[in-house]
């Protein structure tokens, strides 16, 4: 067999790249560890399921469609989406989940030498595209758990082409209101674009929480991400989308994809938008949660950050890495922050009531069993 | 630098040639320069008596505090040879390479080979510079009540650390040095080593914890070293979690904390056993750093009542699986990558390869290492190298016993195991 020159082939910036390794399927999970069932509370998933328009499409769909390639660039949904966002269907593009959305546009910006400014602690996605594509990743420390605008503006500089903004930032929860995002959009200038990722936009409930969307007339310079995985339930579809300028959406329009939204995404996507009854029940479910969870930690002692998201932070006084492994075996999976850069703390989905009282049992006693001992004899599994 | 050349005997000069070249270059001292030459041209030698008018590839990589001659090979050579027991057959001419081989091996300080991912085997000598023994210069060390962390200490910065181990934990350093600071200094250069150092607003320095990301998965980590360890316990905690932060996006899997004295609970690291070292005993500490969906082990069942209570006490997710001697040839012969530190008599031995003859091949090198009186020898067995497993049997007969576990230390979890004697 010939071997490839893979050495000479492959580039720096990838081959320092190490893969992404996603979990694997339950079955195999619960049989690693030992738990006769499993509650994923690591993906910020809605627990309702999709919306009741989605599910009944999802239920009566014609198999016969699937022999048939989707629309190519989801015309009907962008045309719905543009109606319901209050902008133009061109100023719309669709891709397969949030995450190609935004390779399309670091694909139509960036070239070698440029680089993206962002946080160093919010959504992994951001940085992992640039540094696989051999585009540097400027990272601001967050301040108090928030985008730190002062850190980002010290970043930018003339190679600097995005400056990404997770609004609400996962995993902490926080965000920037209209005004600080109007003055933070003015001091930057329009020499930059600034992608606000909206993914989690749909729950927010507070007066000052911005609609990205809406400012795009002011800053023809934004690019605003959100999705149909998060509130709407559609995650297992795979289906994101972010709105521009017709002249910005015009250039990644490029770089984007065409065909690569499925039927029955674009179609359940269509039948879920705009469900203001389930979004309120979402709401409402995500409040629960956060209450319980709030009145736990505060039993336990443990600091916890809330916020209006379906997910919260929780500070713990061991490794985080550990409490996932013991977590596993009572059945809860939950995603270690280590890898955010939040040693220590562990982020929690919320979900319905049952998995949430179960949740907090496990807490309660995982947090227990390794407080009960002294400090000593904790660190090193020993009695004394 | 790099030399391409054909393995036949008339090239050997210009291979000897380079490697001193480069040697110096790198810094090396003469003498350490002509040890590496002379253990460049019996490498040389045996491999051109193994796989004869096979082109090759020779560089150097300076790595600031030793200098590693790297030969590229395309297939893989005779691997008995590269032993460090190797013994000569003095009757035949391949015989006398071997000797040769086995005193190349000796003249340095680390001897490995391994498959390379991408094809073609590398085979590395290492010698490691010599640097001026420190002044005595013993100071007091003051508690610091504030301090800040960087990264990126200054040199005289680092010096000082230097000192303050030399002062306070000379004979705790295990399985590195950072003494003296030229050392330590060079140590960080080579950019494998990383130091989170805490100082007070007047940059006096309250102490520090240093980091070493190797090849594999694992960053093995030191200290945290104090300047007044009566109060260790937020500045540990602080120096900890910022080095779990600096490695939690990214590849590594987890990181092995050596420690002198016992780490706060805090500070994330779990219990992963404690090892006797000649100056003392060295806490050691493990913390993960992902998300583990869990592994196959395959254990000895000599070694399966320690592997399966750490597994237990670690929350590892592991399905276990009896690794049997059942009369397979495995990987045929047994080859071990040696470490030697001949400072402090230390020997870590890494089996590359594991087959029928394990026993003998182990028995070689503790006879020899006993030779030369190293007194802490400390062999390492892979749970996800189900070969591996053949060897525990031979390693608890020879006085080993199981000390420490490190998941994702190797292909699987690493079983650290020291001598404590003789033959049990």
């Amino acid at each position: 067999m010939n071997l490839c020159n893979l050495e000479a082939l492959v580039p720096q910036y990838v081959r320092q790249f190490e893969a992404y390794i996603p979990s694997p399927p339950d079955d195999e999970l619960q049989q690693m560890f030992g738990c006769s069932r499993l509650v994923r509370m690591n993906n910020n998933e809605n627990p309702l399921g999709p919306p009741p328009a989605a599910a009944a499409f999802l239920k009566t769909f014609d198999p016969a469609l699937v022999s048939r390639y989707p629309s190519g660039d989801c015309r009907p949904l962008r045309a719905k989406l543009a109606d319901y966002l209050g902008v133009t269907p061109p100023q719309v593009i669709l891709g397969n989940g949030a995450n190609e959305v935004i390779a399309f546009v670091i694909k139509a910006f960036c070239q070698q030498g440029d680089n993206i400014v962002t946080a160093d602690r919010t959504f992994a996605v951001y940085e992992w595209i640039a540094r696989f594509s051999g585009i540097d990743a400027r990272l601001a420390p967050l301040d108090d758990f928030g985008f730190d605008e002062e850190g980002l503006l010290a970043r930018v500089d003339s190679r600097t082409k995005l400056v990404f903004i997770c609004n609400p930032n996962n995993p902490t929860g926080t965000w920037w209101s209209r005004d600080r995002l109007i003055r933070f959009m003015e001091r930057l200038g329009p020499d930059h674009i600034v992608v606000l990722d909206e993914a989690y936009a749909e729950f927010m409930d507070q007066p000052d929480y911005p609609d990205g969307i809406s400012l795009l007339s002011r800053f023809p310079n934004l690019i605003i991400f959100r999705t149909f995985s998060k509130m709407y339930a559609l995650a297992g579809l795979r289906i994101g989308y972010l709105v521009g300028t017709e002249q910005v959406t015009d250039i990644v329009r490029k770089t984007a994809i065409v065909y690569s939204v499925n039927t029955l995404a674009q179609s359940a996507a269509l039948a879920a938008l705009g469900d203001q009854t389930f979004i309120t029940a979402t709401r409402s479910l995500v409040q629960e949660g956060q209450q319980m969870l709030a009145a736990q930690c505060a039993e336990l002692k443990l600091p916890i950050l809330t916020s209006d998201c379906n997910f919260a932070m929780i500070k713990l006084p061991f490794s985080d890495t550990l409490a996932y492994r013991l977590l596993m075996q009572q059945g809860y999976m939950v995603r270690t922050m280590t890898g955010f850069r939040f040693p220590g703390w562990i982020r929690v989905s919320m979900s319905n009531c049952d998995a949430m009282q179960g949740f907090c049992t496990a807490l309660s006693r995982l947090v227990h069993s390794r407080t009960d001992q002294s400090p000593l004899a904790r660190a090193y599994g020993v009695s004394l | 630098m790099k030399l391409s050349v054909e393995l036949v005997p008339e090239r050997m000069p210009v291979v000897v040639g380079f490697a001193e070249t480069a040697a110096k270059a790198a810094g090396l001292d003469a003498s350490a320069a002509a040890m590496l030459a002379l253990s460049t041209e019996e490498l040389f030698l045996a491999l051109c008596n193994s796989i004869p008018g096979a082109a090759i590839t020779v560089r150097l990589h300076d790595r600031r505090y030793a200098a590693d001659l790297l030969f590229q090979v395309p297939q893989p050579p005779d691997l008995r040879i590269f032993n460090i027991t190797s013994r000569p057959d003095h009757d035949t001419e391949e015989g006398l390479a071997e000797m040769g081989l086995f005193l190349a091996s000796r003249a340095c300080d680390q001897f490995s080979i391994r498959q390379m991912a991408l094809g073609g085997w590398e085979i590395m000598l290492r010698k490691e510079r010599s640097y001026p023994a420190p002044v005595q210069q013993s100071q007091p060390y003051l508690a610091v009540q504030t301090w800040q962390l960087t990264t990126t200490p200054a040199p005289d910065a680092v010096k000082q650390f230097s000192t303050l181990i030399a002062d306070c934990y000379a004979a705790c350093q295990f399985p590195e040095e950072f003494t003296p600071p030229g050392r330590l200094l060079d140590k960080l250069a080579s950019n494998e080593y990383g130091l989170i150092l805490a100082q007070g607003q007047q940059g006096e320095l309250a102490g520090g914890l240093i980091w070493h990301a190797g090849e594999g998965r694992i960053v093995e980590c030191f200290g945290p070293y104090l300047a007044a360890p009566a109060e260790p316990e937020q500045l540990s905690i602080a120096l900890c979690e910022k080095l779990t932060e600096q490695f939690g996006r990214s590849s590594r899997q987890g990181l092995v904390l050596y420690a002198p004295q016992q780490p706060p609970a805090a500070a994330g690291f779990e219990a992963a056993g404690s090892l006797a070292i000649p100056g003392g005993t060295i806490w050691t500490g493990y913390r993960m750093l992902a998300e583990e969906f869990g592994a196959d082990a395959a254990v000895a069942a000599e070694l399966m009542p320690f592997y399966t209570d750490w597994c237990s006490s670690m929350a590892l997710a592991r399905n276990i699986r009896s690794y049997h001697d059942d009369g397979e040839t495995g990987n045929g012969l047994t080859l071990f990558a040696t470490r030697l530190n001949r400072q402090i008599g230390m020997a870590r031995l890494t089996p590359l390869l594991v087959g029928r003859d394990a026993e003998a091949v182990l028995e070689e090198h503790l006879h020899l290492l006993d030779q030369e009186q190293f007194s802490a020898i400390y062999c390492t067995v892979d749970t996800g190298r189900p070969f591996d497993a053949l060897l525990a049997p031979h390693l608890l007969h020879n006085g080993f016993s199981p000390l420490m576990l490190i998941p994702w230390g190797g292909t699987g979890d690493l079983i650290l195991l020291q001598r404590n004697g003789g033959k049990r």
